[in-house]
């Protein structure tokens, strides 16, 4: 054996069970592993797809929130009912009335975007400003449409003549420049970045067409399809150039879309002090702003009120699907951590009779804790024996009054934040010899 | 105190499910194993490697290693040193083959003005304070060799004819190696505390 001064020794010391701030990632390994034995499936790559499939449940799940205003089919983990509407919204003069004071102040931002050159068209088209458009204005669209767009041949660009003359030239009356232009949504409220479906009334293929939503966004397909990304009230704007007599027909529909807010889903939970046998309960709580109702799943399982067993150790994905009184949803999802000694690095038993070797216990997850931490240690009868929240003050096998503990098995639970924060717990058993 | 310590220890027989599991090839009991020991063996290997990435590089050989050669762990050590020195055999190969060219060569043959067989000086029985980075820190600035020697010395209580053995240098350069690198450690440790070099 090498001989050892007290440099040395510090050394030893001061690196004993020293353990960098590293993750470790088993994927690689155990990818090499895989390889090596020629694609064998294992256990744990089965583990692992089981995981994926809950990473695609959780995605499902959020692709269903969206997509459901829209395609209105029953998503396969939706618990409350949604949304007001059904079916295509057909623009008839009436909608959009008492579609409250929400989007009072948002609508005027939501018409700052004022002009747009149309590709396809060369022209440039200005929408409507704010002023100009009568408030209440609710029924008949033909009177309103005229006034409200005003179009002016592109001259910087190379325009085609024909859209000038279009343009400069007041059109001929025709049978089709009497044709009312109407047009529909799929939804008349919505939420939050849900998609909205638009189209006209009747056939007009034969045409070029400019959907202004309102927000800022424009789009020249006959049907387009828009997100909107931001609550409020929104006008829609529709030009239509017939490819038959060059005209230009536009119509507004003021607060023809109502975008509702969607809640931030944010979730916690509750640990209990104290645990007996190898499950724990779980106090969920929603602490989503304005929620007025939410959905718990753990893992891919529903739970029917917000209390839960969890065995211990286990990590559980923690789902919640908060909505507010729009019907509007988010989903968050955290993981719930409950460790045992392993995790925690604790000793399975240790000898407080002061000949120096294992007296004390204190599990290295609390010495080596960011945070906040407490430590409790209960007996046989679940009375609490000890508690500590300081890693200078180890158990050392006494008891409320500073007596020794009877040798034997008692139970411990640590409380404390793991490395995203949130509560967790480790809890086993020691035993004093 | 010796709580971890006795955790490790404790946990030899809690341990035997998992390493049976392994020499099963359960995958399961694989990556308990892995992550159980991983940020510790990090620590081992950053002190003869400083850089992250190799440092992650080595690990995965040397876990590799450690799930295919596990039938041969017979449960007389301590499982973690059994690991601990395979993870540091593989550091040393790492080291070898990256400096394949210069491993023999250069200023780790001799140094001049210590006596390797010399006794070791008063003034390493001082404390000295420091922090576990300020050590990787000085050990950096050592070439690979003089920290290995260091190393296994100091950390893996091997004896100079072993470490001779192990780096295939001779006892001598192990010796002298061994002065050179301590005294420019604790230079460098007294230096970040601003103390007088002697």
């Amino acid at each position: 054996m090498p001989e050892m001064n007290r440099f040395d020794e510090q050394l030893k010391e001061a690196f004993a069970r020293f353990e960098p701030e590293v993750t470790p990632d088993f994927t690689a390994l155990e990818e090499q592993m895989n390889q090596r034995a020629d694609g064998g499936r294992s256990e744990l790559s089965r583990r692992y797809r089981s995981a994926r499939r809950v990473a695609a449940a959780s995605s499902a799940i959020a692709l269903g929130l969206m997509s459901w205003l829209l395609l209105r089919e029953e998503p396969t983990v939706m618990v409350e009912e949604v949304t007001p509407d059904s079916g295509w919204v057909k623009f008839d003069g009436a909608s959009g009335v008492g579609m409250s004071a929400l989007g009072a102040s948002e609508e005027a931002s939501a018409r700052t975007t004022d002009a747009v050159v149309i590709p396809s068209l060369d022209v440039r088209v200005t929408a409507a400003q704010p002023e100009e458009v009568a408030a209440p204005f609710r029924g008949e669209l033909s009177e309103k449409a005229r006034p409200s767009t005003e179009v002016a041949a592109d001259h910087l660009t190379s325009g085609t003549t024909e859209a000038s003359v279009a343009t400069e030239e007041a059109p001929a009356p025709s049978s089709k420049s009497d044709r009312p232009l109407g047009f529909e949504s799929s939804v008349q409220e919505a939420c939050e970045g849900t998609e909205v479906s638009f189209k006209l009334d009747g056939d007009w293929a034969e045409g070029s067409f400019l959907w202004n939503f309102g927000d800022g966004s424009f789009s020249s397909e006959s049907e387009p399809a828009h997100v909107f990304d931001r609550p409020g009230t929104y006008d829609i704007t529709i030009s239509v150039r017939s490819h038959n007599d060059g005209q230009i027909r536009t119509r507004t529909v003021e607060n023809m879309i109502v975008v509702r807010p969607r809640p931030e889903a944010k979730l916690n939970w509750k640990l209990p002090k104290a645990m007996s046998g190898k499950e724990v309960e779980v106090q969920l709580e929603n602490q989503t702003e304005r929620s007025s109702s939410s959905t718990w799943l753990i893992g891919e399982e529903k739970l029917n009120q917000s209390t839960t067993q969890l065995k211990v150790p286990g990590e559980y994905p923690v789902h919640l699907i908060a909505s507010n009184a729009y019907g509007c949803q988010d989903h968050e999802v955290a993981t719930l951590r409950l460790g045992d000694r392993l995790s925690a690095g604790a000793p399975a038993s240790f000898s407080p009779d002061g000949d120096g070797r294992y007296d004390v216990f204190l599990p290295r997850a609390a010495k080596e804790a960011d945070g906040p931490w407490v430590l409790r240690v209960f007996d046989a009868q679940e009375r609490e024996v000890f508690r500590t929240e300081n890693a200078l003050a180890p158990w050392k096998g006494l008891g409320l009054q500073g007596e020794r503990v009877p040798r034997g098995r008692y139970h411990w639970t640590l409380s404390t934040n793991d490395r995203d924060g949130n509560p967790m717990l480790y809890s086993d058993v020691v035993r004093v010899e | 105190m010796n709580v971890s310590n006795s955790a490790q220890h404790a946990s030899e027989a809690e341990l035997r499910p998992i390493i049976e599991g392994c020499k099963r090839g359960e995958r399961r009991a694989q990556q308990q194993v892995f992550e159980r020991y991983y940020r510790l063996m990090f620590g081992v290997c950053l002190r003869y490697i400083s850089d992250h990435d190799s440092v992650q590089d080595v690990l995965q050989e040397g876990f590799l290693k450690v799930f295919s050669n596990i039938e041969g762990y017979t449960s007389k050590g301590s499982f973690e040193g059994w690991i601990r020195r395979i993870m540091v055999n593989t550091a040393i190969d790492f080291i070898r083959r990256k400096r394949a060219a210069g491993w023999e060569s250069g200023d780790e043959a001799t140094m001049e003005g210590l006596e390797s067989d010399e006794p070791l000086p008063d003034e390493l029985d001082e404390e000295v304070g420091f922090t576990v980075q300020d050590v990787l820190q000085a050990m950096e600035r050592l070439t690979p060799v003089y920290r290995a020697v260091f190393n296994l010395y100091v950390f893996e209580n091997l004896g100079h004819q072993e470490i001779s053995e192990e780096l295939g240098i001779s006892v001598g350069t192990s010796k002298s190696n061994l002065a050179k690198a301590r005294r420019n450690i604790r230079n460098h440790l007294l230096a970040q505390k601003g103390e007088p070099v002697k």
